[in-house]
């Protein structure tokens, strides 16, 4: 029996920045799955997540929400989704899995990513300064998600409120993408 | 008295007194002014020393197109050569200092170039400085260095920063004058996104330096109520003192965006930001630029373009002079003096190139009609000019007019070729604009206002419209319509004087008969030769005045003669303005890894590799020298057991039914049949048969396999995969994803590794040597249930196993190895242990895999399968890779065992030679890729190509450092230094 206990903690420490009109914060209380959608079980897992738990599969960079909203689905690729869900275990993997109950094959991205929200009626202005991609609000509605690259470091975008985005990069870039969105705020606001 | 020349009206703001410096004397302008327009205020005409021939030079213009009103502003390290003065804000405490002279600006040692003039022409350096050839370097180019170049830089670093940013707009209107404002209200009417950006920090355009009405309002109260309407629309973002500097792909536009005054009230703001805005649709409404007229002496102080005479006067209440003159080409010119007579300024002249009758009325003025300035007198400030007719006049400053230029720059970045048009005697647009882009006003050559803003108006509409939006039925503005009436003037033969075209790189009408005499018949050769438009300006005042001249020399027609091309920045760009935040420690990201903070608290040195901070030793108190620690860590970690973050390394998760098969088809040996439960080393070629990367692939269950990947080919690595997948098999069901972040991983090495182990693994699990044998691989739990992955590889030769866990426990995980660890002393090791032990062991890493070596080369020829095909197969078979007597990695180890200790430095990058051959490419057998010194054979060891090796081993060559001087006899040996058996991975 180990005499051990390992602690879990997250990329960035649970920080959280409150500025005029915009606040920083590390989103601490969510996982991610990559679900892969193999072509010949494609209709199977359709139909799967439909009865287990209401899901639709998104349209390219859109997402769909499950009918209790606990599970969100981002579209990416065309073989494979995102699966961002309340859930802090480090069991997602299988917990999804249970849920979703259907023929697909599920990897763990819950540790891969910083996941950082920014939030706030002036996101968009500080956003500008380092997000390439269109984020007109009629653009880019909520409930949207793509990829991009801010400052050198590949980032997932998601729109998840009127004035509030979820920026994902990979773990180790974790600092670096929080220092980019701090200079943003510095020069804008 | 300050400001002699300031008049009453303009648009500055007169209670607010701006006080600023020009070579060190106080002066004192109003809130509102540029520098330019402050110095002509205070009476300064010479601003300046010209390029080469360090001739007095005043202000020309009002605008960006300034050739000579270049300045430094600013002092220590804000520095900035080169900054244009009559587009630079004028702001308290502004210091400026003219460029280009030694001594003071009144009396420059380096004026002595004018009087060496004849030999300056164009081409000057093609023919003097040539010989005698010696000279050149240690005399010649260093004299041309020394009195070369405009302006100084601090040469410290830029203390301001700059930011950059994207916009998104559905039309881009380029020019906030009476067109591009037009343009805006219809456009902005039908609901489309606009942006409208003009280089001024006011916007409005000419509206604000002439007195047209517009709508019977002042021009410039109509910009102003424009500009209003528009700032209110939430679809309009208006962005003023941004300059449009280029039109790239895919209706993508570069733009600065000038904020130095914000800058200088917050230092951590940054001062420019470089825009780049993606627009479905732009209109330029660019307005046009004036031109000048080459005559002998025309570039004395005082001498400067009509328009700008009035605009100084309109727009900033500045008389240029007391005594003014104009000389023109076409009615417009005209209107300077209408414009300064009625502000009670004395015109004395007014002299029109043509054989008209006069074009109105000018109290007070002399008109001649038909007549040329022929020459100028007053060397640092105008005095008198003499006409064709061989009368002189008293005048202090000239007003000259050779007509308008539609600023078409930005039409020609796509390789645009403006086309000539006789009516206007300018150049205009050709139909070939950048995709996307509409030209309207005067920048398409509309040259009458009202016309210019009718097109305008009528174009915003029909943009919006082509992009599916309506706009509303506004009326245009309309004003009263003013005929541009111009004949073409060249200037006139200037006799022994020089008669200047471009003022910024001092080239001459002369200069560019020379370069046709000598054969330049092209508008590029000649360009290039004379250097016109070459300089900052990019010849904006001068490139259309140097064609004519040409057209006329050759007999040719302005369309015949053509131009060249403008491209992008239509101004200077400063580069901290491309670098943005690629500074410092943001020149590109950091990626740190699990054990950093843990590694932090040891006091780790850290090295770079790519964008991952990894460590690279860990000295202990008392320590002083790297190797110390280094060493220590080798001892201990093969004694008894030692730690190493492995994180970096790519890790590629896997899965589907047909893996094994996708695996097969990507590495040169066998793992189609890979059990589960077991790890298999690999190596992956190029389709060439050059060997790309290397790594271990787990199976951890019938269709879940791991692949790792060396840390600089991560990501190559895993595109590789992905274009196999995507592109050459797709009927393969493989899905895999990157898990390099996902994992945290520990290499925990040395003969008490398992023993540590057993403390952290969940009991349930047996690791020992029966229960997980050399090359296991299996998902596991450690410390109570956390969810782990444990592979039984060994880059080190030990006894040996990477331990994975979830991210989130890597920093715990390191934390409770090392206190299990105590008891065995275990080491924490970094990137230069670990690299000093795969050498011993002579495992190729990437020195190795520098893509010139095949499998073979890498003496790993026996894991090529003969029974499948796989990438880099088939040209692996070529005749020359298979060779026998290649290039072949071997081991090297110096005869004399102290060789380099007291040097201390290792073979890395020695090539190999024969005994007593000289170091000559000719000689040259191979080189040291890897040398480190090894604690466990005492001496520097190396891993290495030679020709030939794998038959030459006991043989003696030389291991030869021209660089860094050394020159040592070495043994070829296995490359397997340490254990080579292998029996103390298998215990």
């Amino acid at each position: 029996m180990s005499d051990y206990e390992l602690l879990p903690e997250s990329p960035l420490g649970g920080v959280e920045i409150e500025l005029d009109g915009f606040n920083i914060t590390e989103v601490t209380d969510k996982s991610l799955v990559m679900v892969a959608l193999p072509r010949d079980k494609f209709s199977d897992i359709e139909s799967s997540i439909d009865k287990s738990c209401g899901l639709k599969l998104p349209e390219m960079e859109h997402s769909t929400e499950s009918k209790d909203s606990s599970i969100t689905l981002w579209r990416l690729q065309k073989n494979q989704v995102l699966a961002y869900f309340t859930y802090e275990g480090h069991d997602a993997e299988s917990h999804l899995s249970s849920q979703l109950n259907a023929p697909a094959y599920y990897t763990d991205q819950s540790d891969t990513w910083a996941m950082i929200r920014v939030s706030g009626n002036r996101s968009r202005d500080v956003l500008e300064r380092i997000c390439p991609i269109d984020l007109s609000p009629e653009v880019f509605s909520v409930g949207s998600v793509s990829r991009t690259i801010m400052e050198h470091i590949g980032t997932i975008i998601f729109r998840d409120g009127d004035d509030s985005y979820v920026l994902l990069t990979m773990r180790s870039f974790g600092r670096s993408m929080l220092h980019a969105i701090e200079v943003s705020a510095d020069n804008v606001l | 008295m300050s400001q002699t020349n300031r008049k009453d009206g303009g648009l500055i703001n007169k209670d607010k007194t701006l006080t600023f410096t020009f070579n060190g004397q106080i002066l004192r302008g109003y809130e509102g002014d540029t520098l330019a327009s402050a110095l002509l205020a205070n009476n300064q005409q010479l601003v300046g020393r010209s390029f080469k021939y360090h001739r007095p030079r005043g202000i020309v213009t009002v605008g960006s197109e300034e050739p000579n009103a270049i300045m430094e502003i600013g002092s220590g390290a804000y520095k900035e050569p080169n900054t244009r003065a009559t587009v630079t804000q004028l702001y308290n405490g502004l210091e400026a200092n003219s460029q280009n002279h030694r001594g003071p600006l009144s009396f420059d040692l380096m004026a002595i170039t004018d009087f060496f003039s004849p030999m300056l022409g164009a081409g000057f350096y093609y023919k003097t400085f040539m010989w005698p050839k010696a000279f050149w370097e240690k005399l010649y180019e260093p004299a041309i260095r020394n009195s070369a170049g405009l302006g100084t830089l601090s040469t410290e670093p830029d203390p301001d920063t700059y930011d950059k940013g994207f916009r998104y707009c559905d039309i881009l209107i380029i020019g906030a004058g009476a067109s591009g404002l037009s343009a805006a209200l219809t456009a902005a009417s039908s609901g489309a996104k606009v942006i409208l950006a003009d280089e001024d920090f006011l916007m409005g355009g000419r509206l604000n330096s002439e007195k047209t009405k517009v709508d019977d309002i002042a021009g410039s109260e109509w910009a102003k109520n424009a500009v209003d309407q528009l700032s209110a629309m939430d679809n309009v973002t208006l962005m003023s003192d941004t300059t449009i500097f280029g039109v790239y792909d895919h209706g993508i536009y570069g733009a600065l965006e000038n904020r130095s005054s914000e800058s200088r009230a917050d230092s951590k703001k940054p001062r420019q930001v470089n825009w780049r805005i993606y627009a479905k649709r732009s209109i330029l409404c660019a307005g046009a630029i004036e031109r000048s007229i080459a005559f002998g002496n025309n570039d004395r102080p005082g001498i400067m373009l009509a328009g700008a005479v009035r605009a100084y006067m309109n727009r900033f209440a500045v008389a240029t002079g007391k005594k003014v003159s104009v000389y023109t080409n076409n009615d417009d010119g005209w209107q300077t003096a209408k414009d300064l007579r009625s502000k009670g300024v004395n015109v004395v002249a007014v002299i029109d190139s043509r054989s008209i009758s006069p074009v109105m009325g000018i109290q007070g003025a002399e008109i001649f009609m038909g007549t040329d300035v022929v020459d100028s007198k007053g060397r640092r400030a105008l005095k008198s000019i003499k006409l064709s007719n061989g009368k002189s006049i008293d005048t202090d400053s000239l007003a000259v007019s050779g007509g308008w230029n539609p600023n078409l720059h930005l039409t020609c970045h796509h390789r645009g070729i403006p086309k000539w048009n006789e009516d206007i005697a300018s150049f205009v647009p050709d139909d070939k604009a950048p995709p996307g882009m509409s030209v309207a006003g005067r920048a398409k050559g509309t040259m009458v206002l009202n016309d210019a803003i009718k097109e305008a108006h009528d174009l915003g509409s029909s943009v919006a419209e082509e992009l599916g939006f309506k706009a509303s039925d506004l009326e245009p503005a309309t004003t009263p319509a003013v005929a541009y009436n111009v004949v073409a003037n060249w200037g006139v033969p200037s006799g022994k004087n020089r008669a200047w075209v471009d003022f910024q790189n001092d080239v001459t009408a002369k200069d560019v008969k020379l370069a046709n005499q000598e054969g330049f018949k092209s508008v590029e050769h000649v360009k290039r030769y004379t250097t016109l438009g070459m300089a900052t300006d990019q010849g904006k005042t001068a490139n259309v005045l140097g064609i004519g001249i040409m057209a006329e020399n050759m007999g040719q027609t302005m369309q015949e003669t053509g131009t060249t091309i403008f491209r992008p920045p239509y101004n200077p760009v400063a580069v901290g303005a491309f670098a943005g935040r690629r500074r410092g420690m943001e020149f590109y990201p950091t990626r740190y890894t699990p054990s950093h903070k843990w590694s932090e608290e040891q006091g780790a040195v850290f090295v770079e590799v790519g964008m991952w901070y990894r460590s690279q030793w860990f000295p202990q108190p008392g320590e002083t020298h790297w190797r110390q620690s280094v060493d220590r860590e080798v001892i201990q970690t093969r004694s008894s057991v030692g730690i190493c973050d492995v994180t970096t390394l790519g890790k590629i998760d896997i899965k589907g039914s047909d893996v094994s098969e996708f695996l097969n088809k990507v590495y040169v040996n066998a793992f189609a049949k890979l059990p589960v439960g077991k790890t298999r080393y690999g190596l992956m070629l190029r389709e060439d048969g050059m060997a790309m990367d290397d790594g271990t692939t787990a199976r951890l269950s019938e269709d879940h396999f791991v692949m790792t990947t060396t840390t600089a080919n991560a990501v190559s690595v895993y595109r590789h995969l992905q274009f196999c997948h995507q592109v050459l098999w797709p009927d393969l069901d493989v899905h895999m994803i990157s898990v390099t972040e996902q994992y945290a991983q520990y290499a925990v090495a040395g003969p008490n590794s398992r023993k540590l182990l057993e403390k952290i693994v969940d009991s349930k699990h047996d690791i020992s040597n029966e229960g997980f044998p050399f090359m296991a691989a299996g998902e596991i739990s450690v410390c109570g249930g956390v969810p782990a992955r444990l592979f039984r590889i060994s880059f080190s030769g030990e006894l040996a196993y990477e331990i994975a866990v979830p991210t989130r426990y890597g920093d715990s995980l390191m934390r409770a190895m090392m206190e299990a660890g105590e008891e065995f002393n275990v080491v924490p090791y970094g990137t230069e242990a670990l690299g000093v032990m795969r050498i011993e062991k002579g495992h190729a890493a990437g020195p190795e895999l520098n893509g010139q070596t095949s499998a073979y080369d890498l003496g790993m020829g026996g894991m090529v399968s003969g029974k499948k095909d796989f990438i880099g197969y088939k040209l692996g078979l070529r005749e020359e890779l298979q060779r026998s007597d290649r290039m072949q990695m071997v081991g090297f180890k110096p005869v004399n065992k102290s060789d380099l200790v007291e040097k201390g430095f290792s073979m890395a990058g020695s090539h190999l030679l024969g005994l007593r051959e000289k170091p000559t490419t000719e000689n040259d057998q191979g080189w040291i890729s890897s040398s480190i010194y090894s604690p466990m054979l005492g001496c520097y060891i190396g891993l290495g190509f030679i020709k030939d090796g794998l038959n030459r081993k006991g043989e003696f060559v030389r291991a030869v450092d021209l660089v860094r001087g050394s020159d040592i006899e070495v043994e070829i040996c296995s490359p397997h230094f340490y254990d080579p058996e292998g029996g103390r991975l298998r215990v």
